[in-house]
């Protein structure tokens, strides 16, 4: 396994609430090769954006990240100082939203955005200079006609050139992670595709690493090496993105792929997961995917199941895997 | 870009149309007759038929009204009844003092009631943010003439530490400076509160809006974050706001003037509506509205150079 460039160890994020303290990422630990792509996916409120704000350290308050270890070149990002942490972001870890049409600041120019972003990290560069490669990076994005484009404003670009400006921006200087938030989820399904070609392409070019958080199960298969599942707050599986894809060991990874459409096969009906997300206060003391779990058994309900090995670099936290295996034995429900 | 400006000017001549219509009729529905306040408590009958003749009065309502019209296209404001001053030369005798007075109340209260509001939606809910709104809360509760009745009784009279009646002198000598002191602390002072509370409001709007958000994940510093980012887009509602208040101050500015005898407008439109000097009173309440018309004319240009987004339409 390849080293390294990102490890979060035990991270855990939590909200106050009128309720207690909310754990929206709990005990998470993942890491990102370094020029690979990690996929993270999981259902809306499973704690996927927070867990990569945790990584920013732009949880918005009342939240705070309680524990854990963020590693970035083996340095930990959480106990950073404030000013040095303000240098990591978008120097060396940036990120893209969801939303192009709000994450750009309607009131100044594509190029001042982009050239704020150069300059907050190297505040000697001179006007000409970063109007030059604020020009380039837009070019690097295939931004057609990129002089013009920057002097133009967010409101007079389409979501796809939006999002080509969130990028262009978010690698202006040259980050070793881009951390890419559901990037194409607000798109036109052809725009998807030519977001993703462009951030394959730039990593090639770049040998940067992407952490790739979406709830777009073709999204990952396309994009990812490494993948990690989430559910309610936790990592359910994770392992290389073809183990996950052809051989998944934890049930909610099974359901998620029983739920895609596929034109190869004839299905009357789609599979979908019976019941719903547990409500951050209200989760079961055991698996938190147990009560939806059409192959629980009563141990399930007694500890949260860890993380376990089920083949190389493959782990699923789940007392049941491998399923095959369970099934065979005949003892599923 | 031009053509907004000419667009918003255009819109300007059926308003300022409307003021004049409106100020007109007002003056025609007060019970006092100006032909007798002419002729003074001695004349007779037919001395105040042949005033009533001279100053057209006789005339019917509309012949009236185009009468006045015509000769304010030529710039005759007409003269005061009471003392036969050209209306135009008093107003431009007291149009100085006003603008004096509004410049030197707006000049310290927009950028503190901005100051304000800012540091209370970054410091939302601490001791800073209760203080912010504490101030706010009373700015907008006291009225004008009660500040300017403490200001005077406390700073001018009891401790005599400056001069609360008149003008002493133009703004650049140290007795215009004095004597603008207490009324200019007194009008800026009703208009810190409202700016403080919308500033606060706006910026807080857009410290949780997804580009500030951004603006972090750049690594840009606390300050520029507050100030190109949440600052400089909360402005829009700001500049609204004091475009709309603008009209308050005009009230104010009366009431101010009043108060610390200012030689402005203002004062001069009290003194006009309380003798039944019709002409006079008239003028003054053309250049108020004149003025609320100019400065949201400037508001509206404001916006544009605010939000790209607007020069389009």
């Amino acid at each position: 396994m390849t080293e390294a460039l990102l490890s979060i160890e035990g991270l855990r994020t939590v909200f106050r609430s009128g309720m207690g303290e909310i754990a929206a990422v709990d005990g998470v630990s993942l890491s990102v090769p370094r020029g690979r792509t990690l996929g993270i996916v999981g259902e809306s409120g499973c704690g996927k954006s927070m867990l990569s704000l945790s990584v920013m350290r732009l949880v918005p308050p009342p939240g705070r990240v309680a524990a854990g270890r963020v590693l970035l070149e083996g340095r930990d990002l959480l106990t950073l100082p404030k000013a040095e942490m303000r240098d990591v972001r978008g120097r060396e870890v940036a990120m893209i939203f969801q939303e192009p049409m709000t994450s750009l600041n309607p009131v100044h120019s594509i190029g001042d955005q982009i050239m704020e972003a150069m300059r907050a990290h190297e505040p000697r560069a001179g006007a000409a200079e970063l109007r030059d490669r604020a020009i380039a990076a837009l070019a690097r994005v295939r931004i057609p006609a990129p002089e013009r484009r920057f002097t133009e404003y967010p409101h007079q670009l389409s979501g796809g050139m939006r999002q080509r400006v969130m990028i262009a921006m978010a690698l202006a200087c040259s980050p070793k992670l881009l951390i890419a938030d559901e990037p194409t989820t607000a798109l036109d399904v052809t725009v998807q595709a030519q977001i993703l070609d462009l951030l394959r392409e730039l990593q090639s070019e770049t040998g940067m690493s992407i952490i790739l958080i979406t709830h777009d199960l073709g999204v990952v298969a396309e994009m990812a090496d490494e993948v990690a599942v989430m559910y309610a707050g936790r990592v359910a599986e994770r392992g290389p993105a073809r183990a996950i894809f052809e051989d998944p060991q934890h049930p909610y990874t099974l359901g998620l792929l029983g739920s895609i459409p596929r034109l190869d096969e004839e299905r009357e009906t789609l599979l979908a997961i019976e019941g719903s997300v547990p409500p951050p206060f209200a989760l079961p003391p055991g698996c938190r995917f147990a009560p939806r779990c059409p192959f629980a058994i009563s141990p399930c309900n007694a500890a949260p199941p860890p993380l376990r090995d089920i083949a190389d670099a493959h782990e699923a936290a789940c007392i049941r895997a491998p399923i095959e295996a369970s099934l065979a034995l005949g003892n599923a429900a | 870009m031009l053509r907004y400006l000419i667009q918003r000017l255009l819109l300007a001549i059926p308003v300022m149309l409307g003021v004049l219509l409106i100020g007109f009729l007002l003056m025609q529905v007060v019970p006092t007759d100006p032909a007798t306040v002419r002729a003074g408590p001695s004349a007779t009958a037919e001395v105040v038929a042949e005033i009533r003749r001279d100053l057209g009065l006789d005339q019917p309502l509309t012949t009236q009204f185009g009468l006045y019209l015509w000769r304010l296209a030529q710039g005759d404001l007409g003269v005061s009844i009471i003392n036969n001053v050209p209306v135009v030369q008093e107003l431009g005798a007291t149009i100085g003092p006003t603008l004096e007075l509004m410049l030197s109340s707006l000049v310290w209260s927009i950028p503190l009631g901005i100051l304000l509001g800012t540091l209370g939606a970054y410091y939302r809910g601490s001791l800073i943010d209760r203080g912010v709104m504490a101030i706010s809360v009373a700015g907008v509760s006291v009225p004008v003439f009660f500040l300017g009745l403490i200001l005077i009784w406390f700073v001018g009279f009891k401790w005599q530490w400056l001069p609360f009646t008149g003008r002493g002198g133009p703004l650049w000598t140290l007795e215009g400076l004095q004597s603008i002191a207490l009324p200019a602390i007194t009008l800026g002072g009703v208009f810190v509160g409202p700016v403080a509370r919308m500033t606060r409001t706006a910026v807080l709007d857009v410290l949780s809006a997804d580009h500030v958000r951004t603006a972090r994940a750049k690594g840009l510093s606390e300050r520029l974050v507050v100030l190109r980012h949440a600052l400089r887009n909360a402005m829009v509602p700001v500049v609204t706001l004091i475009g709309l208040q603008i009209g308050f101050l005009l009230g104010g500015a009366v009431v101010t003037e009043t108060v610390f005898t200012w030689p402005g407008v203002g004062r001069l439109a009290v003194g006009a509506i309380t003798s039944s000097d019709f002409p006079m009173a008239q003028g003054t309440i053309i250049v108020l509205s004149l003025g609320f018309i100019i400065v949201n004319l400037i508001v509206d240009m404001l916006y544009a150079a605010l939000d790209p987004r607007m020069r389009a339409a």
